[in-house]
């Protein structure tokens, strides 16, 4: 046996190639049926770099893979894991693992109403080619009495969402209204249990509509921590036109995008989706006017299938549009090294594909990984937005810097973003002590007074400064809006501001007035000045705390019953 | 076009052909769109007490529907289930469809099944299916079968059969190049394991499939049953560092073909050297 229980999680020892797939299951089968806490050792094994994968045949990685995955329906869905689960939900088209990830939702500590829209992409991913499902146990005794269907399970688990999953109540309609008798007889009662519960439940879990960007972000960064691009340097790569050249001679000078595909894939969603979506970066890249300023490129993961006519007439008959800056490579040797520097999701049985994610990287001018994409096709335009900042930093004055770290290049793109974020703040508090009366000038002359500049005059003239400076503080909170923490900070600073305006002492309203101005004007800077992900876990507790207090009080759950079924 | 726009085309156009359609045909026809039909052939599948014979006509009015029988779709579940069920039924005719169906959806559970028995040892009579059918079930899945198991199937293999489709679904990898050669180079293998390799090989290490050819050709002769699929083994080849290795096997064949049967310096003249000779003019 190859595996070992140590204290109360499970941990995966030594699950490798060679393990036969049952006792990988049976591994599985512990960790669910253990103690709480052991979603974490399942969570290695979501990965298809996992060694157990390696030279596995691509269905029993799947079967694998999947039943890994159903099990965090018992063992609670961690963070890290849902990009793994959306992932399937988005782009695999096996009812097996589709199955799998509608299942492995159910074991989110509450339902989020943005993974409805993915659970939505998995019905038509598999419904062409819905099968029987199994999680039981892994070693499944066909035929079954009664079974339940890749789309039933994700009927089941839309049920379960309830009022959550009410934001997609008119795709699964239109579903129904169209296309149910096309759907095997246990689909079509899962689908119109499915709307009945979302329809009946009255609660709505009003969870904030940013926080899966910053799950998914985090968790991505969290799976990439060990990645960089930079080490390859020398490493031979071969162009489309079959031109040889050493990697730093096309991913040094100036930014670069760069996926990773290749022409045998068969998922539409997955490589071919990568590629068109290269294309489409290509032509935001032109809008922005930054053409010949970043460069884009697809390296194939097959370079022994993958020749260079191979690259060439995939690319070209997927529009995509090569140039000096817009290629296709395969690396002739040591694709391991790539596989290495970037910490590549991709498993192998011989030299051929067996499983891989979905992956873009950013380099920066240096070569350096700069940004990921992972396991979700991103958009286009977020892409180049992301790039953009990276145009800063010129090869000219890289050439004088030492190299960097990847962290300490990190590190300098959050101090610019730390300074812009902190200049709203600034102005912010430079309006709650700006005087506004001449009770505070009175104050501060008297203070002041000690440094001799106490003979300054009051002068109602200064009123159009600190409307000036409400405006200000308020135009950059609504420029910045998109950018960062939405509108609320907005909000809550014109509310702050507009209690300071009322406050001044011409228009006779009560002077206390200033006080909630001031605190509802420092707080909404406050907010904008807080990191994306900080924000959100704010606001993630507040939501808890809220949903909790809402238990608390009326002594029920908001939504349906969410967990493990009883029965199971 | 989806693949349901694709059976509902394939079902118009049958019905509209103008010839005029025999009883079977008919009665397929009728089955396509007949759900209750086809549920109650998965019931004479999942049916314990029915014959071998209902269950072999059951399951093969279904493949003969399934590429365009609107009915049929909403009941794949069922039948899927069925199926399983009779990966393990005592008949091999049963299991044989069940597993050459279920395999040809590339249905994991039958893929997994059909390699465990391939990896188990065991005999071959107590195996489920044959070797040589199991190799060829998982072969429509390019991604189902390890080239390592192919590898020791193909040295190892437990009737020739076995050994022609382990050949047949062995990548031309670097790491089967070995083992391919060597099976080539053994005259005591079947021509038609054999006669696939160089084509398959020619590219992975073109110097060392090369060699090999010169030497098989020098010691066997054109004669030989394989000298034909080297030639054409030498003509596939197109990387540009094996040229001064190409030229030079090229001048040997030419040498050996004053002595070569007729049959062998039509096919040497017509696929190594008319081709460079049209391109030089």
């Amino acid at each position: 046996m190859s595996t070992k229980t140590t204290g109360p999680v499970t941990r995966p020892v030594a699950l490798d190639q060679f393990t036969p797939a049952g006792q990988v299951a049976a591994f599985i089968d512990r960790v669910k049926q253990g103690p709480a806490g052991g979603a974490g050792s399942l969570l290695p094994l979501l990965s298809e770099r996992h060694s157990v994968y390696r030279d596995r045949p691509a269905g029993e990685a799947v079967r694998l893979r999947g039943y890994a995955m159903a099990a965090f329906e018992r063992t609670g869905l961690p963070d890290r894991a849902l990009p793994y689960v959306l992932e399937s939900l988005e782009s695999d088209f096996h009812p097996y693992m589709a199955a799998a990830a509608a299942r492995a939702l159910r074991g989110m500590s509450r339902p989020h109403p943005e993974v409805g829209p993915y659970l939505i992409k998995a019905v038509y991913n598999i419904w062409e080619a819905d099968n029987p499902v199994s999680f039981a146990t892994y070693h499944v005794q066909w035929p079954q009495k009664e079974f339940s269907t890749g789309l039933s399970e994700i009927f089941e688990t839309l049920g379960r969402f309830g009022g959550t999953a009410r934001r997609i109540l008119p795709d699964l309609e239109h579903l129904s209204r169209t296309f149910q008798d096309r759907l095997s007889d246990t689909a079509r009662i899962a689908l119109l249990n499915a709307i009945d519960a979302i329809r009946d439940d009255t609660c709505e879990l009003a969870t904030g509509c940013c926080e899966l960007p910053v799950i998914l972000q985090q968790a991505g960064e969290s799976e990439d921590r060990e990645a960089s691009g930079r080490i390859l340097g020398k490493l031979a790569i071969q162009d489309q036109e079959g031109n040889l050249q050493e990697w730093g001679s096309f991913f040094r000078g100036k930014p670069a995008i760069l996926a990773f595909f290749y022409t045998r894939c068969g998922n539409p969603r997955k490589c071919v989706q990568t590629v068109f979506n290269l294309t489409a970066v290509r032509d935001e890249l032109e809008s922005a006017g930054l053409s010949g300023k970043v460069r884009v490129a697809a390296i194939t993961y097959d370079s022994q299938f993958d020749t260079a006519e191979a690259l060439k007439s995939y690319g070209t008959a997927r529009r995509f549009r090569f140039d000096e800056d817009t290629r296709m490579f395969r690396v002739p040797e040591g694709f391991e090294k790539v596989v290495s520097a970037f910490n590549l999701g991709v498993n192998f049985i011989g030299t051929q594909v067996n499983s891989h994610r979905i992956e873009l990287y950013l380099l920066d001018a240096k070569g350096d990984l700069a940004r990921s994409f992972l396991r979700i096709q991103s958009d286009p335009r977020q892409v180049v937005e992301a790039v953009a900042p990276l145009l800063s930093s010129t090869p000219e004055s890289e050439s004088i810097v030492k190299p960097v770290s990847q962290p300490s290049l990190l590190a300098k793109g959050k101090t610019r973003n730390q300074f812009q974020s902190v200049s709203s703040v600034v102005l912010g508090f430079l309006v709650a002590f700006f005087p506004k009366c001449p009770v505070c000038w009175a104050s501060y002359m008297s203070v002041l007074g000690v440094a001799g500049t106490g003979s300054i005059p009051y002068s109602p003239w200064l009123l159009p400064v600190i409307v000036l400076l409400l405006s200000t503080n308020l135009y950059i909170l609504y420029r910045r809006a998109a950018r960062r923490n939405g509108l609320f900070p907005f909000w809550l600073s014109t509310l702050g501001s507009l209690f300071l305006l009322l406050s001044i002492p011409y228009l006779g309203l009560p002077r206390w007035l200033v006080i909630p101005g001031l605190g509802l004007l420092l707080t909404g800077s406050s907010l904008q000045a807080l990191s994306f992900s900080s924000f959100n876990k704010l606001k993630l507790f507040f939501s808890e705390f809220r949903y909790r207090f809402f238990q608390k009080v009326t002594g029920k759950p908001r939504g349906l019953s969410f967990g493990p079924r009883p029965s199971d | 076009m989806t693949i349901s726009e694709y059976r509902n085309n394939l079902l118009s156009e049958i019905n509209q052909s103008a010839e005029p359609l025999d009883e079977e045909t008919k009665n397929l026809l009728a089955l396509a769109g007949d759900k209750e039909g086809i549920g109650n052939l998965i019931n004479v599948i999942n049916d314990e007490t029915t014959s071998s014979e209902e269950k072999i006509s059951a399951i093969d009015s279904l493949n003969a529907v399934s590429n365009f029988s609107p009915a049929l779709r909403t009941k794949m579940p069922e039948m899927v289930n069925a199926l399983r069920g009779q990966m393990s039924a005592d008949d091999e005719a049963i299991r044989y469809r069940a597993f050459a169906t279920l395999t040809a959806m590339k249905d994991e559970v039958a893929q997994e099944r059909l390699l465990s028995e391939l990896e188990s040892g065991k005999k071959e009579q107590d195996k489920m299916v044959p070797t040589s059918m199991a190799i060829s079930m998982l072969g429509t899945d390019e991604k189902a079968l390890p080239g390592a198991l192919l590898r020791e199937i193909a040295l190892n293999p437990p009737d020739t059969d076995s050994l022609i489709e382990a050949v047949r679904h062995m990548p031309g990898d670097p790491e089967s190049f070995d083992v391919l050669k060597q099976i080539m180079e053994e005259d005591e293998n079947p021509l038609e394991a054999r006669a696939m390799i160089p084509e398959m090989i020619n590219n992975v290490d073109p110097p060392a499939f090369l060699s090999a050819a010169r030497e098989m050709l020098q010691s066997k002769g054109t004669d030989h049953d394989l000298a034909p699929s080297l030639a054409k083994g030498i003509a596939g080849i197109t990387m540009p560092e094996a040229k001064p290795d190409v030229l030079e096997t090229k001048a040997m064949v030419r040498d050996l073909m004053s002595s070569s049967p007729e049959s062998f310096k039509t096919l040497a003249n017509e696929i190594l050297f008319e081709k460079d000779e049209s391109a030089d003019q």
